[in-house]
């Protein structure tokens, strides 16, 4: 499960979505492929961020490659794209938007972005650090990490229970070993008494 | 095929009896509760109820066809539905039908035994038919809840496919797909839509074999709704950990009884060993000293003096 890259637009109505910032982390792809697939996940961000709606949530699929590009416009006309691959959960693909748009909205002023018309790279490290750890998505989103957690430990709960199973027939066990040992013991005693009573006739 | 000559078989019966009561003078509109007129009354009840098993029988079949075409493409469900609705409809009033013909022919008295006898026997006969096309009905529910699932499967599986012209939604998507989105399930639309599009990309610079713009189907995925499914997984693994940690406090406090247990076993079991130990010592003293040797010599020679002595008075 990979994110591939997280990139901010500006989208107007009507026109086209001017690139305002993009982070990658293509360490998957050969290196001499990387060009090609950066210029084509600009293309494709761009067209799907181009038709996404305001407050709008889409996840479009490309079946061929079986990469999902997750978009979301946000009320001020800033969109965000975030391409994974299929198998990463939709929903911590679009928590990682939201953080994203939040990241962006921190570091650069609206005013800043608002005036741009080309595209262009306004640096936000923030974004590269959240791609890095939204790369496992496990850990990065709090709720799959307590699943994961939870699962974890019923294993290991299960595991116990077993064990305490086997526990108990051992104890059982010991239980009637323990019973027959006392009952041999209370004939040995028996016994003993009645050579001591008649020891007289030794 | 069976069933349609029984049918004829039963109605030339009905013609027969019919004819019969005719000679005897007995109109079919007149309801006196004379035994002919019951016969009629029977023998009319019966005919409507076989007539009826029959065309059930009939739309269970065209059921049965509709359910086994039900493909990928040829989706008749609205059909489908509608005629198990009617269908079950039918075999409802036939039902009450025919167990009204049964207590009519329970309580009202027969003139001869055979006629009892025939009544009876065609009221099983329906039962019969009806009790088989109700199972076959069941059947056919069933197969259709399996064609049903196999479909589910096999549109999960594929990557697209034309079901309505969706190649407008390319240009305008949010507008239109809104409008025309299919409920597949029951989720509700909500501001997140799926789509699933195949296009003529270099996207790993191959050749430009595929087609254009392939038609698609539209599925929706549900952000909040994903989020609370997956809170609800989680509120449901903790209570099956609290399940399994109240099992586990059960097993632990009846392996404390039965530890118990064996912890008084082990005390009886010391307190014989000492006593049965203390006696032994105690023999094992007797034994090594000489007293009791010295006790018998001194008895014996006691008696041998007295005896001795008693003699020689």
């Amino acid at each position: 499960m990979k994110v591939y890259s997280i990139g901010i637009f500006k989208v107007t109505p009507g026109g086209k979505p001017v690139l305002l910032s993009i982070v990658y982390e293509l360490s998957s792809f050969g290196f001499f492929q990387r060009g090609s697939v950066k210029e084509v996940s600009l293309f494709v961000s761009r067209e799907t961020v181009g038709r996404t709606g305001v407050n709008e949530r889409v996840s479009m699929e490309h079946t061929q490659t079986q990469k999902v590009c997750h978009t979301t416009v946000d009320s001020k006309g800033l969109g965000c794209t975030v391409l994974t691959d299929s198998e990463y959960p939709g929903r911590v693909a679009h928590s990682l938007i939201r953080l994203a748009l939040d990241e962006f909205n921190k570091v650069h002023n609206e005013s800043v972005w608002r005036a741009i018309n080309t595209d262009t790279e306004l640096p936000t490290p923030a974004l590269e650090q959240l791609i890095l750890k939204y790369q496992n998505p496990h850990e990065a989103d709090p709720m799959m990490n307590l699943q994961k957690n939870l699962d974890e430990t019923i294993t290991i709960v299960k595991k116990t229970v077993e064990q305490l199973g086997q526990r108990g027939e051992k104890l059982e066990d010991i239980a009637s070993k323990s019973d027959d040992l006392s009952f041999q013991s209370k004939a040995f005693m028996q016994n003993a008494e009645r050579m001591n009573k008649c020891c007289g006739y030794v | 095929m069976v069933w349609s000559d029984r049918t004829s078989e039963f109605g030339n019966l009905a013609e027969a009896i019919r004819r019969k009561q005719e000679q005897n003078g007995v109109q079919l509109s007149q309801r006196k509760l004379s035994p002919a007129n019951q016969k009629s009354q029977f023998s009319y009840a019966a005919a409507k109820i076989s007539r009826g098993v029959f065309e059930t029988s009939e739309k269970l079949t065209k059921l049965t066809n509709m359910a086994k075409n039900t493909k990928l493409f040829m989706d008749s469900s609205a059909q489908i539905e509608e005629l198990t609705f009617i269908i079950k409809q039918d075999i409802q009033s036939l039902n009450r039908e025919l167990s009204a013909l049964d207590q009519y022919v329970k309580s009202s008295r027969q003139p001869n035994k055979q006629t009892g006898d025939h009544s009876e026997t065609i009221v099983g006969f329906l039962n019969t038919k009806l009790i088989s096309a109700t199972k076959d009905f069941k059947d056919i529910l069933e197969v259709r809840t399996e064609s049903l699932k196999q479909q589910q499967e096999k549109k999960d599986s594929f990557a697209g496919y034309s079901s309505n012209t969706y190649s407008t939604t390319i240009d305008n998507p949010s507008g239109t797909s809104k409008t025309e989105m299919r409920h597949r399930n029951t989720q509700t639309r909500d501001d997140n839509i799926l789509y699933k599009y195949d296009e003529e990309e270099d996207y790993d610079s191959s050749a430009q074999e595929h087609s254009i713009l392939m038609p698609t189907e539209l599925t929706t995925t549900n952000y909040t709704a994903s989020r609370l499914r997956a809170a609800e997984n989680i509120s449901s693994t903790i209570h099956q950990l609290e399940g399994i940690f109240s099992q586990l406090a059960n097993l632990v406090s009846q392996q404390g009884e039965v530890i118990e247990r064996i912890d008084a076993n082990m005390d009886d079991t010391l307190l014989n060993i000492g006593r049965g130990h203390d006696s032994l010592v105690t023999t094992l003293y007797n034994i090594s000293s000489n007293r009791s040797l010295i006790i018998k010599i001194f008895l014996v020679l006691i008696i041998f003096s007295i005896i001795f002595i008693v003699f020689f008075a």
